[in-house]
């Protein structure tokens, strides 16, 4: 399956033969190899795939897309947007 | 707003109402829509949250061959159980796989008759088993698409313990599309749901070419009803501006060059080479192999595993091949709910929760209490 939510990295294990991470999804708490996530760092949140990270979640698209979803869904004038 | 709020907004009832509004003011200018998705989650989650409800009559969503374990070749899984009777091996696969029918036999029910079969939750999982265990030999069955084959291949090149093995089943999804539209053309399908976690390894421009050969959009999709709700607006205003450009609705998590260093990995592990999508045909370029170079690793050429039999991949009257075409849905199958169901599954379709049929039965049993 994919997972839908993001996990938080609360803490990297740097003495890992791969590079892994303690990550929290909302408060179940899993090690993570982020090896192939090289931004990857405390406090970011990651998508994760049968124990791997794939992606870090960037945050500002999160906010950007979240506003404009929000604008046309909720506006009756704001037919379209993109 | 914290992050954390902001990522629940992507659940919220009052923007999955909202889009459902604007998805129902646009559609009614468009005349009958029909579009697929190729991600066993997607229709998850689709019927979980009732989606199909919140769209207006005159749109279609069709499930697609989004199932990593039900597209596994049944020939991979017939290998599979022969290795597990192999004295001294032991296969290790996901839960799900495990029950995944074959030729005779599924994993589990050679587990059952003596094979020596484990569950893993990943790659990781497998190689803490086999270093704890170097007396004896494993052989990890790796399926699914992008995002597992990333898995293996990092884990493979970053080094495994002697003792374990790889029979790589992985698939590589964008050539399928060639596949669908031999089935499909423009009137019985008018634009593709893209699976998001796929997109976030290979990136959204090998998806290009469904554009150029066949004038149809696709929409990169996440996960939540918000996600998947809003990936279905973004289309119906791509096929109401004419337009067949590929499009990201899920641009927090789908770089727009994907993984680059999961696609490096991957490249230096693995060849992709025509590959049999079970029941359904071979697709050129969709099947990861393992590169010669790691020969000593595989298992399909370091161990016998042909099984003295010849493989079927389709038992009699099972329709799984066609619903994961999108020809037939799961209530067109004579078998669904009476011979086929989720605790005694004869089809592949019906044993997994990225399953269309598992997912179906599920949704309906939800709805009518049986």
């Amino acid at each position: 399956m994919c997972l839908a939510i993001p996990g938080k990295i609360e803490e990297i294990d740097q003495q890992a033969i791969m590079r892994t991470a303690r990550v929290n999804f909302n408060g179940m708490v899993k090690e993570v190899c982020i090896e192939w996530v090289p931004e990857a760092d405390v406090g970011k949140y990651v998508i994760v795939h049968a124990g791997f990270a794939i992606s870090v979640l960037d945050e500002k698209e999160a906010l950007e897309s979240l506003d404009l979803i929000n604008e046309v869904a909720q506006s009756p004038n704001a037919y379209r947007k993109w | 707003m914290e992050i954390s709020e902001t990522l629940k907004q992507y659940e919220a009832k009052d923007l999955v109402n909202g889009l459902s509004e604007k998805i129902s003011a646009t559609a009614r200018e468009l005349g009958k829509i029909r579009l697929m998705h190729v991600c066993g989650t997607h229709e998850h989650e689709i019927i979980q949250y009732g989606l199909r409800q919140l769209l207006p009559d005159s749109i279609t969503i069709i499930p697609g061959p989004g199932c990593p374990v039900c597209i596994c070749p049944v020939e991979l899984i017939d290998q599979a159980v022969t290795l597990s009777y192999q004295p001294g091996v032991t296969v290790l696969s996901f839960g799900d796989m495990l029950r995944v029918p074959a030729t005779r036999e599924s994993l589990d029910d050679a587990r059952k008759n003596g094979g020596s079969v484990r569950m893993v939750y990943g790659p990781l999982d497998a190689i803490k088993i086999a270093q704890n265990n170097p007396e004896e030999k494993f052989v990890f069955f790796s399926i699914g698409f992008e995002t597992t084959a990333a898995g293996t291949a990092g884990m493979i090149k970053k080094g495994v313990p002697e003792n374990l093995f790889f029979l790589i089943a992985n698939r590589y999804i964008p050539p399928v599309f060639n596949l669908l539209m031999q089935v499909h053309n423009r009137t019985s399908i008018q634009g593709f749901l893209l699976p998001g976690h796929a997109v976030a390894i290979t990136g959204v421009h090998v998806y290009d070419f469904v554009e150029q050969t066949y004038d149809l959009p696709c929409v990169v999709a996440g996960f939540t009803p918000v996600d998947i709700l809003s990936a279905i607006w973004r289309m119906l205003l791509a096929i109401q501006d004419g337009s067949s450009k590929t499009i990201n609705a899920y641009s927090r998590v789908v770089q727009e060059h994907g993984n680059q260093t999961a696609l490096g990995l991957m490249d230096s592990v693995f060849d992709r080479v025509p590959g049999v999508w079970r029941g359904i045909d071979t697709v050129e370029g969709t099947a990861y192999v393992l590169k010669d170079e790691f020969a000593h690793l595989d298992a399909s050429r370091q161990f016998d595993c042909q099984p003295p039999y010849e493989s079927r991949a389709n038992p009699p009257g099972c329709q799984c091949h066609r619903i994961m075409l999108g020809e037939l849905l799961p209530t067109d199958c004579k078998l669904f709910r009476e011979k086929c169901r989720p605790d005694d599954p004869y089809g592949p379709c019906m044993v997994s929760m990225e399953g269309t049929c598992h997912s179906w039965f599920k949704g309906a049993a939800d709805i009518l209490g049986f």
